[in-house]
C-alpha cells in the first residue's frame, strides 16, 4: 500500500471512529441504558446459578458473559447492520464517491465501536465484581488481554463480512440480524459454559468468536472453571485462523459487493 | 476549452423482479468543458438523476462510455473519486450528533485532507455561507437551509475538480439558495479546470447559472444548447405588452396594415387601469419603431411599453410537449 493510500485509509478510520467514541457519547441516555440492561441480566443468571446452589465459578463466567455479550450486540448492530442504514441515512452514496475505501469506514466502525463499547462493558465489568463480590485471578492477565484482543480483532472481521452481504440484500439481512440475535447468545454460551452445548452444537457455535473467546477468558480468569470446550491456546489458535479467514473473506467480499451494489443500483435505491 | 466530462451513447436498464426491464436512459451523449455550469432539466424520472450517479461512479451504465476528467467511470473509478463531489438537495446525510465543525472535518477525513488544511477550508467556506458562528452547533439542530449550506461546504472543502449538483436548492428558502447559487457561480471561476453539473426542477436557477442545458426526457436528450438559444429557437418573434392612453377598434385596423403580414397586435385592456393595452408579436425586433409611429399617427400616447421575454421554463415545456408527440406518432428512439 503507497504512503498515500495507507493515510487515506488512518484518516478514514479516524473520522469514523470517532463519531462511534465521542458522538455517541453525547446520547448519556443511551449509555446509561445499554450499562443497566447488561447488568440487569447479568444479575438474573447470578442470581439464578445461586438459587440453583453452583459453585461460586459460575457467578464468574456470567459476569464474563456480561462483560464480552455488548462486543457481539455491537458487531451485529453497530458494523454487520450499519452499511445499510448509512443507506438509509444518505452517508453510503458519499463514502463511496469518496476515495476512501469501504473498508476502512468499517475498521473506523469497528475500532470506535470496540472503544465506545469498552467502557460499557468495563462498566458491567465493574459492577459485577462490586455488587456480587466476584473474584477473578489475575494472573494470567496479559494472556488474557491477548486472548480478549484477538477475539475482538475476529468478532470485527466477521461483522465486515456481514456488513457486505446486509449491504447487498438490505432489509432482508437486517430483519435476519433481528432474528439471529438470541440464538447467537446461547449458542457462544454467553451466560453458561458452551461445553453444554454437547460437541454438534459446540463445534457450530465455535464459528462465533465469542464462543472459544470466552471459554478461553474464562479458563484464564476464573481459577476453578473446568467445563471449558477445548484447551485455551487451541481456541487462541483458532480465533486467529478465524480472524484471518474473516478478514480475508471481507476484504473480497466488500470489493465483490460494492461492484454488484453499483451494477444492481443497490447502493442509490433506498427502502428495499 | 478541454473536455472535463464526455458521455457517449449511454444507456441504463434498470431489471426489476416482476416488472418489464426500465429503460432509464437510452443513449445519451453530451460533453462538459472545463469552466462550465451544465445543467440537466427534466421532469421526474427523466433519467437526470441515474446520468449524474453514473457520472459519480455509483451507478454502473448498461452501454455506453463516461469518463470524467479523462477518467473512465467504470474501469478508473479509484481516479475518478478523488476528484468529484456529490451535493443533493434535501441531503440528511452525515450525523445528527456531530456538530457542524466535526461533520465537515469527518467528511474531509474520507478524502485523506490534513487536518489543518481542511480546517482553515472549513472556516473559509463556513465565513463564505455566513454559517461560521454555527460550527459548534449539532447537525440535527440545524434549519433545511442551514443543512444544505453545510452540504455545499461540504462538497467544495475537498477541492474537487467537477460537482455534481442534484437538486441543490430543493426545499431550501430564497435566502439560503441565492447564497448557494452565488457560490456555485463563483467556485467555478475560481480554477479553470473546474465544472459543474447542476440538475433541477427550478428553470430559472439553470437560466442564471448554466452556460448550456440539456433537456432530457424518457431518458432521452432533447436538446442541448445555451439557454438563451433554447428559448430563442422556441419563438424568434419579438413580444411587446405596450399601455396607451387610447385606441380603438378601427384605429388598430389601420395600425395592422401599415404594419403588414405577420405582425400580429391583439387589443386588451389593463386589468388595473383598464387603459387600451396592445399585445404586439412582430416579426422582427426593429419593427417596434414602425409600429411606435404608427402609434403616433393615430394620436396614441404610450403610458408603459415592456418586451415580454420567453423564459426557459416556456421552451422546456413546449420541448418536452412536442417530444412527446413525437414519441407517440414515432415510437422511436430519438437522441
Amino acid at each position: 500500500m503507497k504512503k498515500k493510500q495507507l493515510l487515506l485509509f488512518l484518516r478514514t478510520l479516524n473520522a469514523r471512529a470517532y463519531v462511534r467514541i465521542f458522538g455517541q457519547m453525547r446520547e448519556a441516555t443511551w449509555v446509561v441504558a445499554s450499562v443497566l440492561g447488561g447488568f440487569f441480566t447479568m444479575t438474573t443468571y447470578i442470581y439464578l446459578y445461586r438459587t440453583l446452589g453452583t459453585g461460586s465459578e459460575f457467578s464468574g463466567l456470567v459476569v464474563l458473559g456480561g462483560f464480552m455479550t455488548p462486543f457481539f450486540m455491537n458487531v451485529l448492530w453497530g458494523v454487520a447492520t450499519q452499511l445499510y442504514w448509512e443507506k438509509e441515512m444518505g452517508n453510503l452514496e458519499l463514502m463511496l464517491v469518496s476515495p476512501a475505501p469501504l473498508s476502512a469506514f468499517l475498521v473506523g466502525l469497528s475500532v470506535g465501536g470496540a472503544m465506545h463499547t469498552m467502557l460499557r462493558s468495563l462498566a458491567v465489568l465493574f459492577f459485577g465484581i462490586a455488587v456480587f463480590k466476584v473474584k477473578f485471578t489475575i494472573l494470567h492477565l496479559p494472556l488474557a488481554f491477548l486472548v480478549f484482543l484477538v477475539t475482538l480483532f475476529s468478532m470485527y472481521g466477521l461483522g465486515i463480512v456481514f456488513s457486505s452481504l446486509f449491504l447487498y440484500h438490505g432489509r432482508d439481512a437486517w430483519r435476519t440480524a433481528d432474528l439471529v440475535m438470541e440464538p447467537t447468545n446461547v449458542l457462544s454460551g454467553s451466560y453458561f459454559p458452551a461445553r453444554f452445548l454437547g460437541v454438534g452444537l459446540v463445534g457450530i457455535a465455535a464459528l462465533i468468536p465469542t464462543t472459544l473467546g470466552l471459554d478461553a477468558l474464562r479458563q484464564l480468569l476464573v481459577p476453578s472453571f473446568t467445563v471449558k470446550v477445548l484447551d485455551w491456546r487451541w481456541e487462541l489458535l483458532i480465533l486467529i485462523g478465524l480472524g484471518l479467514v474473516f478478514a480475508f473473506i471481507a476484504s473480497w467480499a466488500l470489493r465483490s459487493v460494492e461492484y454488484k451494489a453499483r451494477r444492481d443500483a443497490r447502493l442509490t435505491l433506498r427502502w428495499q | 476549452m478541454h473536455t472535463s466530462i464526455q458521455v457517449e451513447n449511454l444507456t441504463r436498464v434498470f431489471n426489476r423482479r416482476g416488472t418489464a426491464p426500465f429503460h432509464a436512459l437510452r443513449g445519451v451523449s453530451f460533453d462538459v468543458s472545463h469552466g462550465e455550469i451544465f445543467g440537466l432539466l427534466g421532469p421526474n424520472g427523466a433519467g437526470k438523476t441515474t446520468t449524474i450517479k453514473i457520472m459519480a461512479t455509483l451507478l454502473l451504465p448498461t452501454s455506453g462510455r463516461v469518463t470524467v476528467a479523462g477518467f473512465d467511470v467504470e474501469r478508473e473509478y479509484a481516479r475518478v473519486r478523488p476528484l468529484i463531489s456529490l451535493i443533493s438537495g434535501g441531503e440528511t446525510s452525515g450525523y445528527g450528533i456531530l456538530t457542524v465543525e466535526e461533520q465537515l472535518w469527518m467528511f474531509s477525513q474520507f478524502y485523506g485532507m490534513e487536518t489543518p488544511v481542511a480546517r482553515a477550508r472549513i472556516e473559509e467556506y463556513l465565513r463564505v455561507v455566513g454559517m461560521w458562528d454555527s460550527r459548534r452547533q449539532q447537525m440535527n439542530r440545524l434549519s433545511t437551509g442551514m443543512r444544505q449550506k453545510v452540504n455545499l461546504v461540504r462538497g467544495l472543502v475537498t477541492d474537487p475538480n467537477v460537482l455534481f449538483l442534484d437538486e441543490p436548492t430543493l426545499g431550501v428558502d430564497v435566502e439560503a439558495s441565492v447564497v448557494i447559487r452565488r457560490i456555485v457561480r463563483d467556485w467555478v471561476q475560481e480554477k479553470p479546470e473546474r465544472s459543474v453539473i447542476l440538475t433541477t426542477h427550478y428553470m430559472a436557477e439553470a437560466d442564471e447559472l448554466c452556460s448550456r442545458v440539456a433537456i432530457i426526457n424518457h431518458g432521452l436528450i432533447l436538446a442541448n444548447a445555451a439557454p438563451s438559444q433554447l428559448k430563442q429557437d422556441l419563438d424568434s418573434r419579438a413580444h411587446y405588452e405596450i399601455t396607451l392612453d387610447r385606441l380603438d377598434g378601427e384605429q388598430l385596423d389601420r395600425i395592422t396594415a401599415v404594419m403588414g403580414e405577420g405582425n400580429d397586435l391583439v387589443l386588451g385592456a389593463d386589468k388595473v387601469t383598464n387603459s387600451p393595452m396592445l399585445m404586439a408579436h412582430l416579426m422582427h425586433e426593429s419593427d417596434i419603431a414602425r409600429l411606435i409611429t404608427a402609434l403616433a399617427a393615430q394620436g396614441a400616447a404610450l403610458e408603459y411599453m415592456r418586451k415580454l421575454e420567453p423564459t426557459l421554463e416556456d421552451a422546456f415545456l413546449k420541448m418536452v410537449g412536442r417530444r412527446f408527440e413525437d414519441e407517440e406518432e414515432t415510437a422511436s428512439p430519438v437522441s
